[in-house]
């Protein structure tokens, strides 16, 4: 776990990019997301359901993903996200603006 | 189990349940939570302890509805609460907002609605003692038939607010911004309006006696057929104040105070056609 605030901070400015990555794979539900994201920074980092959700609504209503009601028979249904066209693109964006920043800083530090 | 987590929902979700898109998220939130306490009772957890690492876990769900109210109209409109003929008496309301909401008739009573959002509401006829709204924002609202005696509105902002036929004995409005505000056929005895702001704003039909109105900037104001004996504007700044003195009210502006006043000419002349007295006054 991240317990230094500023790391943690620094990770969640990255929230967006995180998930538009994610769905570079293929459509995925909110808690598929949150547990991969657990998984893949080996249990490093874990991101806070209001902190998602928050991304997700505003990845959505900027046009970067859409999301529809999966059709789950038993028990509720869950909410599926998909990138957009526009989304790829402003993943790669991000990408490349933290790369960027990424060598710069690692010139200066 | 899961009853327990909709009636945490039902409670979080409340204010908000107006909306399609907020009930979306509330069925999402529910699934998401849902499939969360599994895993940790998976994990070994009791339901209790599952439950209560669940709900630790969601950090603050206000922050994901609020994340959608921006640019949702149905939100909005969860706030403009009529709350009419009400009993709110001695109620905390701070910092709440209830833009365009609706007070008549409330017992409003000892509340304290300082710094709260209130722009465009309306109180009619509505028991308003010894209520706070300091520092609120009240523009364009409106006050009707309201008793207000005791009221503080410190700071509040009042900009183009309307306060008619209502009592405002004691009332105070120190530090407030009354821009285009109207009083009408009120009562204002003993009212403080200390370091406020007066542009614009006009009392009409208003008993302003023994008011004081020292060291202000008046701009624009207005004194429509007001009642002014004793009203002082010692030091006070005077611009383009308008004084039209109905025959009830002529005598009153011989009792108002002038001293050290400073006024344009126009204030002066037609101050001194209604008999003002005007010694110790400087024209600018």
């Amino acid at each position: 776990m991240v317990d230094n605030k500023v790391s943690s901070d620094l990770l969640r400015g990255h929230t967006d990019t995180m998930i538009l990555k994610l769905l570079m794979n293929g459509d995925k539900y909110g808690y598929e997301i949150s547990k991969l994201i657990q998984a893949n920074s080996k249990s490093e980092y874990e991101l806070k359901e209001s902190t998602m959700f928050s991304s997700l609504k505003r990845l959505e209503n900027d046009g970067n993903v859409t999301s529809y009601w999966g059709d789950e028979t038993q028990g509720g249904r869950r909410r599926y996200y998909r990138i957009t066209e526009k989304g790829k693109g402003t993943y790669f964006d991000n990408k490349k603006n933290w790369e960027h920043a990424k060598r710069i800083l690692d010139q200066l530090l | 189990m899961n009853d327990k987590l909709m009636r945490y929902l039902d409670g979080v979700f409340s204010p908000y349940e107006d909306s399609h898109r907020v009930k979306e998220l509330k069925e999402e939130l529910y699934v998401y939570l849902q499939e969360k306490l599994s895993d940790f009772k998976n994990q070994g957890h009791d339901d209790e302890t599952a439950y209560r690492l669940t709900i630790d876990s969601i950090g603050d769900v206000k922050e994901i509805i609020e994340s959608i109210s921006a640019k949702t109209k149905e939100l909005q409109q969860v706030i403009r609460h009529d709350l009419s003929m009400n009993n709110l008496q001695d109620a905390d309301l701070t910092g709440v907002s209830v833009r365009e909401g609706k007070f008549d008739a409330s017992a409003l009573k000892g509340s304290d609605f300082s710094t709260s959002g209130l722009s465009n509401s309306s109180y009619k006829c509505s028991d308003l003692k010894n209520v706070r709204f300091d520092g609120a924002d009240l523009t364009g609202a409106t006050f009707n038939m309201s008793d207000l005696e005791n009221v503080r509105f410190n700071g509040a902002d009042l900009t183009g607010a309307s306060f008619n036929m209502s009592d405002l004995k004691n009332a105070s409005f120190d530090g407030a911004n009354l821009t285009e505000a109207k009083f009408s056929m009120s009562s204002l005895g003993n009212a403080s309006f200390k370091n406020c702001i007066l542009d614009n704003t006009k009392f009409s039909v208003s008993d302003v006696s023994g008011i004081c109105f020292d060291n202000l900037t008046l701009n624009n104001t207005l004194f429509d057929k007001s009642s002014l004996t004793g009203t002082s504007f010692r030091n006070a700044v005077l611009r383009n104040v308008s004084f039209k003195i109905s025959f009830k009210t002529k005598k009153s502006i011989s009792k108002a105070i002038f001293d050290g006043a400073t006024m344009d000419k126009l204030t002066y002349a037609v101050l001194k056609g209604l008999n003002a007295d005007l010694t110790n006054v400087t024209v600018i």
